[in-house]
């Protein structure tokens, strides 16, 4: 499907890119993620940590040295104090990367595989600030090394998400998170989500029965949610679907919402059978309020007091 | 081939193609336009759509009936149809009658035209056509004879119109030599101008069967300008009266064409409008020209008219003014004339042909003017012969004298009483007279009237009714001094002086030259001199042709007897133009004998009467039908893209991008194209080039390595401490080495400052590179000198001879101490002198210069400011400040950064300097 200088452009794009978009990717998703405020972050809890969390009753299970002996000098009970318990969580990110990423309907318009990686990046950012362990899953969903923390952990996953991108190969990937991943730790998918609802089911089953709570994240191109085509058109599917032609395309629109919004709703549902959360987000939108969004339903997930 | 109404297919058969244009149109409609392809993401969500989604696309009806259209232009394109007018000519051969006299010049292009039309429609028709010209040829014309329409548009193609007038006589005569079964039709193309022949013509053309006049319309009838009239104008220049006719009949209206007088180069010396009032035939202009103007006039012709008729060609008549100055006549004055002739020649010498002779001999000749300069009286015998010439524009100027104090002929132009009268001679109470003012009818009255012209004795006219009229100068009491009467066409002018200083001081005054000029101007040219034809014939020299151009004479020319030149009438044989020889040409026009030319009347009585414009409505149709088929592809073209959704997404970046680099190509290319003659430069040294596209300072290579390492270091220094401080950022310095092969000043004007650290053992600069410094400083660049080891040098004790001698060779201006308040302590910081490594030698600079806006070219010290400037790489300080310290170091970098901003923006600083000045002025 692609002609040999688009793929000339799209190689030469990919060592560019390579060499020079990661600081700009990395920059724009630290813009991004500076701008979320950060919102508490604490397990809510009693529990090994820095912070002060309460005064309590010492019991029989506590030991010696964790009496505050200040505090218990002011009244009659000896006084424990207790720290917040200051957990990391272990979060899996995956950023779909199969080629129907790689679109955007305008020129203007990011394609949807960057503003995946922005997205991801961005807040793999605000993740690790909050002291979180990241995972970074393949396009197959095979987690890349065990939980890593603090800055080179975003480093790295923005380099693999450009290498990614950049050495994209046409041949559709159908994710099978085949390996388990930690216990209640959180999984962030970041897709446009248009493969068949079967699929995406699936893969919600494999990763609930591990135990891991997830979130969805689809990002549509503005083209895909209002077919903005007309006449008569031979619409190719991106992931070897197959071609169809259209022979007024404005006609089939109506159809096609109908379908589009079916997808999303089962989408939505399938996230909410499984306690899971679903955002949409348009490339045309700017990605802030996705993040901010998405941001807020994880902190609202995991463990709490 | 086909006629359709107006219209008449040359390829019919094409046509027959337009019958599968329904099958085109079928084929179109089922064809629904081209798939546009689209890889699209959510491409699954548009599988296995309902059939009523289905409905296949069709070619919508407006691109349908576009290609239909496209279609149906070419073909009737290939068709070739030609728009005609109908005209209903008959079907028998056509006999095709252009008149190309003169008359025809006027409009030839049209008339050209009108009859290529006709004769291209004939051979459409395949008419048989007969071609007659009614112009003489210089070869009698053979007979005449049908043949096919294209070898009648093969001699159209030659013809041009002729200087001469048709003979239709003739012409009717070779028409009636042509043998025509049945009936033809006939075409008259004519210029609309009368001849003799007109009426056989017209019959002989009735003879053949209808007949069709195709000729210009009132508004384009041909003009005729007869020789113009040279006279005197009011205000002493030449007054050239033109009259312009025009040949028409009927309602005619106002036109203004234009008559010009042109050089023999064809520069325009004059132009005049000559209105014809409506329903007028005449119009009447004059040029106003003065006399050395008027004397080159070369030919007159009418504006956009270029004809044989309307050109008149100038010859010497224009401007030879042959002048006698009688000596003597044949038998009567005896008496040496030459000394009374003196004054008169040197008058006259100058601006005119002027002869001396006796009578006899000056009479054999064409003469315009005649001198009798000392008086005498004109023989009974020779009485008759100068009245003549006189009558026929002669101009006789005679001088009063001992010999003409009375009555003496009747060739004066008014009675003299007997004896003279003199002033101021030993017997007399009275002064000579001096000049009064001149009369107003007199031809000298714009001459400024000398006082010291003055007149001791004079000859008195006896006073008449009209004396006052024929005065032309007069003394201060009004006794007339010059007094001048027409006799027909010429003057007879006397001055009541003699032409020596004997009577008066006139001829030793300007004004006489003048005078005598002035008399010359008012003379008429004389034609060529016949005799001086060889053998009583003028030869061509160059000829007219139809359209009033001047040619190399043709073979069939032939020389015009000088005899009886008034009777020639133009003709092939005698064409209008120029004879004799090239310093005595005759001018033969041909415009005197179209004085009487009527507009043509007789016309064949039931013609149809056509004019160009009408003619020329025939016209080919097929390349606006192609064109617009091919408009209409390339629309079609663009809707195809369009519907394909192959056009390009323009977004505004894209085109400011575009407009951008549109704006810098034309910006690359427009100097490039004004400097291609320009020979190739000489491409730049790197060094040159890096210098120039980078500010920086540069430093000369002493050749020491030390010394040239402190400098390097120094400079780099002090160009950091520029861009910190200053908005001068700089490249890192530059090394000049003065000893290299290409030093010039063109290699140093880069740097803005040239450092130049001099040491014991500086070698003295070579010649180049001297002279190259010189001229850089000449330039505005600026060097500064630093000599720490000869500090002294620069005050009086001349230890340090080596910068003394370096010095020597450049063009170094006289130099001063820096004053305390130099532009230099101030044109950023507010500094105390120009501290370096040491402190105390003093700074000197340009002293006073007035070169480069006062900025001192050379900075001279020896304070070894790169010393204080250098750090090494590690940011160390190279050498120690004596004896300040780090904080002298600073000054120095102060001193550094003066110097440097001082070399960029020159005096900008140097109104601080007035300051105080300017304060105290404010305040007062």
């Amino acid at each position: 499907m692609a002609t040999a200088p688009e793929t000339a452009h799209r190689l030469r794009t990919a060592a560019d890119a390579a060499a020079a978009a990661l600081p700009p990717l990395l920059v724009q998703a630290q813009r991004i993620a500076a701008t979320v405020t950060l919102g508490s972050h604490g397990r809510r809890r009693a529990g090994p940590g820095e912070s002060f969390w309460q005064f309590r009753p010492y019991s029989r299970d506590d030991t010696p040295a964790s009496i505050d002996w200040r505090q218990t000098a002011k009244f009659d009970t000896v006084f424990v104090r207790d720290r917040e318990w200051v957990a990391a969580q272990t979060v899996a990110l995956w950023c779909d990367m199969s080629p129907s990423m790689d679109y955007s309907s305008k020129r203007n318009l990011p394609t949807k595989a960057e503003r995946a990686a922005v997205l991801t990046i961005a807040l793999a950012e605000l993740l690790l600030e909050g002291g979180e362990r990241l995972i970074r899953l393949s396009p197959t969903g095979v987690p890349q090394r065990s939980a890593a923390s603090g800055r080179i952990a975003v480093a790295q996953l923005a380099n693999a998400l450009v290498t990614e991108m950049s050495a994209q190969s046409k041949t559709p990937v159908h994710p099978q998170f085949p390996t388990p991943l930690p216990r209640h730790a959180a999984v962030v998918l970041v897709s446009d989500f248009l493969a068949p609802l079967d699929e995406i089911a699936a893969n919600i089953k494999t990763l609930s029965r591990q135990g891991a709570t997830g979130h969805l994240l689809q990002v549509l191109d503005p083209a895909e949610e209002s077919l903005p085509f007309k006449g008569r058109i031979r619409f190719t599917g991106m992931e070897a679907e197959g071609t169809t032609i259209v022979e007024r395309t404005e006609d089939a629109r109506a159809t096609y919402m109908t379908r589009i919004a079916a997808q999303k709703d089962g989408l939505r549902e399938l996230a909410g059978r499984a306690g899971w959360s679903y955002a949409l987000h348009h490339t045309d939108r700017s990605p802030q309020a996705s993040l901010a969004a998405l941001h807020q339903a994880m902190t609202g997930f995991g463990p709490r007091g | 081939m086909l006629s359709l109404g107006a219209f008449t297919f040359m390829a019919p058969a094409v046509l027959i193609a337009a019958a599968v244009l329904p099958l085109v149109w079928l084929l179109l409609r089922l064809t629904p336009p081209a798939v546009r392809r689209l890889d699209f993401p959510a491409a699954r969500l548009l599988f296995n759509l309902e059939k009523t989604e289905r409905t296949p696309a069709r070619t919508p009806p407006w691109l349908l009936i576009l290609r239909m259209g496209l279609l149906a232009l070419a073909i009737l394109g290939l068709a070739d149809p030609v728009l005609t007018a109908d005209r209903g000519e008959g079907s028998g051969p056509l006999v095709m009658v252009v008149d190309n006299g003169w008359a025809s010049a006027t409009q030839w292009d049209a008339r050209v035209k009108a009859a290529r039309n006709l004769l291209e429609r004939a051979d459409r028709r395949q008419q048989q056509v007969a071609f007659l010209t009614t112009a003489p040829g210089a070869e009698p014309p053979g007979a005449l004879q049908l043949e096919p329409a294209r070898e009648a548009l093969a001699q159209i193609t030659e013809l041009e119109p002729q200087p001469w007038p048709a003979d239709r006589a003739a012409a009717a005569k070779q028409l009636r030599t042509l043998k025509i079964d049945g009936a033809a039709s006939a075409i008259w193309i004519t210029d609309g101008v009368a001849t003799d022949g007109d009426r056989e013509l017209t019959d002989a053309l009735e003879a053949l069967g209808r007949v069709s006049i195709v000729e210009a319309n009132d508004a384009n009838m041909p003009l005729v300008l007869p020789p113009p009239q040279r006279g005197l104008a009011q205000n002493g220049g030449n007054r050239i009266n033109v009259r312009v006719k025009r040949i028409a009949a009927g309602d005619l209206p106002a036109i203004a064409p234009t008559a010009r007088a042109l050089d023999p180069q064809g520069q325009v010396l004059s132009r005049t409008n000559v209105s014809i009032e409506r329903g007028q035939l005449v119009g009447e202009a004059a040029f106003d020209l003065p006399p050395e103007l008027a004397n080159r006039i070369a030919r007159f012709d009418i504006e956009g008219q270029a004809s044989a008729g309307a050109t008149v060609l100038a010859d010497a008549r224009w401007q030879r003014r042959p002048v006698g100055v009688a000596s003597t006549t044949s038998n009567g004055i005896s008496a040496p004339l030459l000394e009374d002739a003196y004054y008169i020649h040197q008058a006259l010498d100058p601006f005119a042909e002027v002869r001396s002779g006796t009578l006899d001999e000056l009479m054999a000749r064409p003469l315009s003017v005649l001198f009798m300069a000392s008086g005498g009286k004109i023989l009974d015998a020779e009485l008759p012969r100068m009245q003549e010439w006189v009558e026929k524009g002669g101009v006789l100027v005679r001088f009063a004298g001992p010999r003409l104090d009375s009555n003496v002929d009747s060739l004066l132009p008014v009675r003299l009483r007997s004896g003279g009268r003199s002033f101021g001679g030993a017997l007399s109470w009275e002064q000579p007279v001096a000049l009064g003012a001149f009369p107003d009818n007199s031809p000298f009255k714009d001459m400024t009237v000398p006082d010291d012209v003055t007149v001791r004795t004079q000859v008195l006219a006896e006073p008449t009714p009209d004396l006052a009229a024929k005065t032309w100068a007069r003394l201060g009491d009004g006794t007339p001094l010059v007094t001048a009467e027409r006799r027909g066409e010429g003057w007879v002018i006397l001055f009541h002086v003699t032409a020596t200083p004997e009577w008066s001081a006139l001829p030793l005054s300007g004004l006489f030259v003048d005078m005598m000029r002035r008399t010359i101007d008012m003379s008429t040219g004389v034609a060529g001199d016949a005799g001086a034809a060889l053998d009583g014939v003028l030869a061509p020299l160059s000829l007219m042709d139809g359209r009033g151009r001047l040619q190399q004479p043709g073979p069939t020319a032939k020389p015009l007897a000088a005899r009886n030149l008034t009777e020639i009438k133009a003709g092939p044989e005698t064409p209008p133009g120029l004879y004799g020889s090239p310093a005595n040409s005759f001018a033969f026009n041909l415009s005197p004998e179209l004085v009487n030319v009527e507009p043509l009347r007789a016309l064949p009585r039931d013609a149809t009467h056509l004019n160009f414009e009408g003619l020329a409505r025939e016209r080919a149709m097929k390349p606006w039908l192609l064109s617009a088929a091919l408009a209409l592809l390339i629309v079609d073209l663009i809707v195809s893209f369009v519907l394909r959704g192959l056009t390009p997404e323009v977004s505004v970046t894209r085109l400011r991008n575009a407009t951008g680099a549109i704006v810098l190509l034309a910006l690359l290319l427009a100097p490039s194209s004004g400097h291609a003659a320009e020979a190739p430069r000489k491409p730049l040294d790197s060094t040159t080039s890096s210098a120039i596209l980078e500010t920086r300072l540069a430093y000369v290579v002493s050749g020491r390595s030390d010394i040239d390492k402190i400098c390097e270091a120094g400079l780099r220094t002090l160009t950091q401490v520029l861009s910190g401080r200053t908005s001068a950022e700089m490249a890192p310095p530059a090394a000049v080495d003065l000893n290299a092969g290409n030093i010039s000043a063109d290699t140093l004007t880069p740097y803005p400052v040239l450092y130049w650290r001099i040491t014991g053992d500086s070698a003295k600069p070579s010649a180049a590179a001297a002279a190259a410094i010189s001229t850089y400083l000449h330039r505005g660049g600026m060097v500064v000198f630093d000599s720490p080891e000869q500090a002294g040098a620069i005050g009086a004790n001349g230890s340090g001879q080596k910068l003394e001698d370096i010095l020597r060779t450049i063009d170094i201006p006289p130099l001063v101490n820096m004053a305390p308040d130099h532009v230099l302590t101030r044109s950023f910081y507010l500094t105390q002198g120009l501290p370096g490594r040491f402190v105390d030698s003093p700074v000197l600079v340009e002293r006073g210069s007035t070169a480069n806006d006062g900025v001192s070219s050379v900075i001279i010290g020896g304070n070894d400011w790169a010393s204080a400037w250098a750090r090494e790489t590690s940011g160390l300080p190279m050498f120690a400040a004596v004896p300040g310290g780090e904080q002298q170091r600073e000054l120095a970098y102060r001193a550094g950064v003066n110097m440097v901003m001082y070399a960029l923006t020159g005096n900008y600083k140097s109104d601080q300097v007035h300051l105080p000045a300017i304060r105290q002025r404010l305040t007062q």
